[in-house]
């Protein structure tokens, strides 16, 4: 098998994800583009030798329909030659995109290749593309259909996980994300949006609060209670756990992940092609696994996701130095802690979604740059990325610096 | 009188047919129907002459005994060929569909609306023509049978209102009047009675109107979007799926299966969408949950409260004035009652502010009313009039009824009971309200034990519809066939039962409070035991059901059986917990000190972390399917005891009164019922592996080893 090499990393700042944010008026496929285009700028890339560009997107709808991939690398200027295609796996879309195109590359059939992904939820909120699973009553029923908030609460619940828990995590992610970027961690990694005279659109993660406290937190009534209570959704989860009492709703906007605009990409390729491309790798992906787990609650995946990815390696807990899972809602990061024995001062080191926002299908490419990023600045050597992700999935990546 | 349905040509080339249905409207011997409607299409299809037809629809809403055991046949289905099944009542649907499409203009006439397979036959009409009058209805409620609409009427109802409107009407089994149908959009025209038909051919007779269906025009789009095509019926959908999960708890297929029916039905073109309905239909019909709830829930109730069981030979007895002994929440309750039936009350207590207390409890039922616009200011008056509080026995001259609902106590009730019989006419009946002392016992202390017998009512006695009757041995037949005539005045649903400790409705239902206990004492923990409760389907929790009841209650009723039953005494497994949290922890219930639970100032209740200190956890927990079936079996087992020893008469009754009287759940159709689904030797079966958890009064009882040694099950449809 060969090894897939990260080259470079490239993520859009996060535009707010409703109207008026920032990045709404910047088209999906311009806004992946411009990732794309970056990444050929720093690096002179000959785009001739790029193989495929896989691109999570999660509401492929309309204007992010169809295959945004492929349509964006020939909007972006690239190499006729090259193909893209677009994927879907919910949150996972980003990470799973960076996956599938190491995975060209571990299996010989590429050699350089692009993952990422784009979500303009500002334009095609949750849902716009309809879904087979939450609109449709007979499915609903056979797969356990539960919203992610009261997955989120029924998990805080079960867990022994109080609202102060859940808001002191939230403020910290906060605190994290506002001296990550005071201290410039992240200025060599995003990359300002431009409209078509080169002004810059955005050039920051507009979403942050940093002046958020527990106290102004707790003022937020939680968000989850109409779903649970007036449609029932409390009661249908606990048939699935009839052992838990009742579902406490403790998660609202401030302790979840906020809902923004952006987009990712990341290149990998072989040793051969990076050498070809006159690049130095930065990091080689070890492994990834994807597993299912219980479809109610939702967001119990990621533990076993990186169990699975660090045990077909051999590996173990210990040897990781840097954990990033993104911060869907508080209770999936603690439950992760909880389940890892993994202390806070591993994980989201530099804040979260929580503070920055969390556009489903980049996500995942972009979580993978932020941790380098910091490898790189700590000088330490191994990260575990995961997300949790939709119908009750986990996925996660091991990456080692080279 | 069955489905008719007369073809009647008229001059002036319009074919008229007319269909009556009676009842309501169920899947009633559509057969006949198709085939008439299949022999008009033919001749509409073939003469020229013939421009159209008028459908005279009748379908009054009935509760009739005949139908609802007709209907009870057609879903026993055995061993039946599934593509016959489909054919045979996907027929109507298929000639209805013909019809709309036949291109010659039908209008539907509904004199006195349309329900049920009425409606469905209307819709599919090209024009719906009723009076204005507030005596006919229009719905098309089925769920309560655990069925769906069968003659496309899912499918014309949403593209004619929108998925919303639609399901809403067919979810909440909405009856509405002729104003409001017009108003909604099922009835296009409203006219006097003597106009109808005249307006049905005066339409016809318009030749611009479209022999069309509007969903058959080109570019139809269901109103307000199908599906998930916008983001209102995604949501919708959504949010109707969680409901229905914790309305059902997934034990009632048919709300989901008609919801998921106009889901699907409406991505599609007409014939597909029919075909979806069918199977969706078919596949409820197989299913036992349907069965269960037509024989319990429509004969079984329908029977019961059409008095079948009552002692022939005596007239019917009509009631002015009854009183009532204690004016406490039931004794309250009853007065209610009986004042909602136009009943004159004495309601009688130790002291005037009592008895005044208990007519209180009216004042607030019927204030609700009259604000929630139910119940005219007047109506409210009138009824609290006929409520009569005093402290007077003599004022008992006149009762032809006296109800004694005082403190559960022996020597407190012969004294009320000599006090009464001394006022009371020699002609009046006396009852007695106990819920757990024998009839027999009580009448010790009457000077007219055959004017005396058991009124069982349950709490809250103004929604709970159920009657337990019991009979003692010296108890007149004339005296039931009149406490019948009281139960029907005031509209419960009675029961009769014969005078064994406990009778039956207390026996039965007091073993899911004991269980709950036996659960808790082994060491399951409390919210596996709460939600078992409620997921297996009946409303609340066992503990929660304990402390509303109360455990001090609970703990006096085990006494004075003890000090009463003497021999006959079986201690409630449950017993050591009673005495535990009243005795020793002043644990009494909700109203006390909590119970099982807290029940802080504000905020909802919650199981008391006190509970594991006293219950210590089992390490491995069982499941909760074998937590829900000990929970439900431990009731059916004791009411098949209780038929065993003749306390009811029939399953049928303990079925009904099992259902109505403290909503055992209704897809079950009963605790018998639910054995004869489960199969006799599968339950007997698992009953032996829940009595080597759970105890002996698990193991089946001689009965039921019976039925599994001679394949007999408790009812034969």
């Amino acid at each position: 098998m060969n090894d897939a090499y990260l080259y470079d990393h490239v993520r859009s700042p996060r535009g707010r994800g409703k109207d008026g944010g920032s990045l709404q008026e910047v088209q999906p496929v311009e806004l992946f583009s411009q990732m794309l285009r970056a990444l050929r700028q720093r690096n002179e890339l000959d785009t001739k030798l790029v193989d495929d560009v896989v691109v999570g997107c999660a509401e492929p709808a309309q204007d992010q329909g169809a295959n945004i991939g492929r349509i964006s690398v020939l909007n972006a200027g690239y190499a006729e030659s090259v193909s893209g295609k677009q994927l879907h796996r919910f949150c996972a879309s980003g990470l799973d995109a960076v996956n599938t195109a190491a995975a060209q590359i571990m299996a010989g059939q590429a050699e350089m290749t692009i993952g990422g992904g784009v979500e303009c939820l500002s334009r095609y909120p949750m849902g716009a593309s309809g879904g087979a699973w939450h609109g449709n009553p007979r499915i609903s029923q056979a797969t356990s259909f539960v919203p992610q908030g009261v997955g989120a609460d029924l998990l805080a619940s079960m867990y022994g996980m109080t609202r102060t828990d859940l808001d002191s995590y939230a403020v910290d992610s906060q605190k994290r994300a506002k001296i990550a970027w005071d201290g410039g961690y992240f200025t060599g990694s995003v990359v300002p949006i431009i409209d078509q005279l080169g002004q810059t659109i955005l050039d920051h993660d507009e979403y942050m609060r940093p002046d958020t406290t527990v106290e102004s937190l707790a003022k937020l009534k939680p968000s989850f209670v109409h779903a649970g209570r007036n449609d029932g959704y409390d009661s249908t989860i606990l048939l699935k756990y009839p052992e838990v009492e009742k579902v406490v709703h403790m998660h609202h906007a401030g302790n979840s992940s906020g809902i923004v605009d952006g987009a990712a990409a990341v290149l990998l390729g072989s040793k051969n092609a990076g050498e070809i491309a006159g690049l130095k790798p930065r990091a080689r992906i070890v492994s990834f696994a994807t597993i299912g787990t219980e479809p109610a609650v939702m967001l119990t995946g990621p533990a076993p996701a990186a169990q699975k990815a660090l045990k077909r390696v051999g590996m173990t807990v210990a040897d990781i130095d840097l954990h990033e899972l993104n911060e869907a809602f508080a209770s999936v990061v603690l439950r992760y802690m909880q389940v890892m024995n993994v202390s806070h001062d591993q994980i989201n080191v530099n804040g979260g979604s929580i503070a920055m926002g969390h556009p489903i299908a980049a996500t995942g490419a972009m979580i993978v740059g932020v941790v380098l990023d910091e490898l790189e600045r700590r000088d330490l050597s191994t990260a575990l990325v995961s997300l949790c992700v939709g119908g009750g999935m986990g996925i996660a990546t091991v990456i080692e610096r080279v | 009188m069955k489905n008719e349905v007369e073809i009647v040509r008229l001059e002036g080339g319009m074919e008229t047919l007319r269909i009556e249905l009676r009842a309501n409207g169920l899947l009633l011997d559509s057969d006949n129907i198709a085939e008439k409607l299949e022999q008009s299409l033919g001749a509409l299809r073939e003469n020229d002459e013939l421009s159209g037809a008028i459908i005279d629809i009748r379908s009054p809403i009935d509760s009739d005994l005949l139908l609802c055991n007709e209907l009870l046949g057609q879903l026993t289905l055995d061993d039946e060929d599934v593509a016959a099944t489909c054919r045979r009542y996907g027929r109507l649907s298929t000639v209805l569909r013909s019809l709309e499409c036949c291109g010659k203009p039908v209008v539907a006439l509904l004199a006195e609306g349309a329900t049920g397979l009425g409606l469905e036959i209307a819709l599919a009409c090209h024009y719906r023509i009723a009076v204005s009058q507030t005596e006919s209805v229009f719905s098309m409620e089925y769920l309560s049978a655990g069925l769906i609409t069968s003659a496309g009427g899912s499918q014309r109802l949403l593209r004619l209102l929108g998925i919303e409107s639609a399901i809403g009407f067919l979810i909440k089994g909405d009856v509405v009047h002729a104003d409001s149908a017009k108003a909604m959009g099922l009835v296009d025209q409203l006219v006097e009675r003597k106009a109808l038909h005249d307006a049905g051919r005066h339409w016809l007779e318009q030749s611009e109107h479209s022999a069309q269906q509007k969903w058959d025009v080109a570019g139809f789009r269901v109103p307000g979007g199908a599906g998930q095509q916008t983001d209102k019926t995604t949501r919708l959908f959504m949010s109707l799926h969680g409901s229905t999960m914790a309305q059902t708890q997934g034990n009632y297929p048919a709300i989901r299966a008609l919801i998921a029916t106009v889901y699907e039905g409406s991505l599609l073109p007409m014939e597909a969408a029919l075909r979806v309905e069918n199977r969706n239909l078919v596949e409820l019909l197989r299913s036992p949950v349907a069965k269960n709830l037509v024989r319990t829930l429509k004969v079984g109730k329908t029977a019961a409260d059409d008095l079948v069981h009552r002692p022939a030979g005596f007239d019917r007895m009509y009631f002015d004035k009854v009183a009532v002994l204690g004016a406490g929440m039931m004794g309250a309750g009853i007065a209610y009652c009986a004042a909602a039936a136009g009943v004159e009350v004495v309601l009688l207590d130790r002291t005037i502010a009592q008895a005044e207390a208990g007519k209180d409890y009216s004042r607030g039922i019927v204030a609700k009313f009259v604000a929630a616009g139910t119940l005219a200011e007047e109506s409210a008056q009138d009824l609290l009039h006929r409520i009569h509080p005093t402290v007077d026995y003599s004022e008992l001259s006149e009762c032809q009824l006296v109800i004694e609902a005082v403190f559960e106590d022996l020597k407190v009730k012969a004294e009320v009971t000599r006090l009464a019989e001394a006022a009371m006419p020699a002609s009046a009946i006396f009852a007695s309200n106990t819920s757990t002392i024998r009839i027999a016992k009580l009448a010790e202390a009457s000077v007219r034990p055959e004017q005396f017998i058991g009124l069982h009512f349950s709490s809250p006695v103004d929604r709970m519809p159920i009657l337990e009757i019991i009979v003692s041995e010296s108890t007149s037949r004339e005296t039931l066939a009149r406490s019948m005539d009281f139960s029907a005045a005031i509209s419960k649903t009675p029961i009769v039962v014969s005078d064994h400790w406990g009778f039956y409705l207390s026996r039965v239902f007091g073993c899911y409070i004991e269980q709950g206990g036996v659960l808790l004492a082994k060491g399951v923990a409390p919210a596996l035991i709460e939600n078992a409760g409620r997921q297996v389907g009946m409303p609340i929790g066992p503990l929660a059901l304990s402390d509303e009841v109360s455990l001090e209650l609970s703990k006096h009723i085990q006494d004075s059986l003890r000090a009463l039953a003497g021999d006959e005494y079986k201690p409630s497994k449950a017993l050591p917990i009673m005495e535990l949290f009243v005795d020793d922890l002043g644990r009494l219930g909700r109203k006390s000190g909590g119970g099982f639970y807290e029940y802080p100032e504000s905020g909802a209740k919650y199981l008391w972390p006190g509970l594991k200190d006293h219950f210590p956890l089992l390490e491995e927990q069982p499941s909760v399917e074998e937590v829900k079936k000990s929970l439900l079996y431990r009731q059916a087992l004791e009411a098949v005891r209780t038929i065993e020893e003749n306390v009811v008469a029939n399953p049928c009754d303990a079925d009904v009164c099992a259902v109505v009287g403290w909503n055992f759940p209704a897809y079950t159709g009963g605790p018998l019922a639910m054995i004869d689904t489960v199969g006799v030797q599968a339950f007997n079966a698992e009953c032996r592996q829940l009595a080597g958890v759970y105890g002996e009064e698990f193991m089946p009882p001689q009965r039921l080893l019976d039925m599994e040694r001679n394949g007999r099950k408790f009812y034969t449809t």
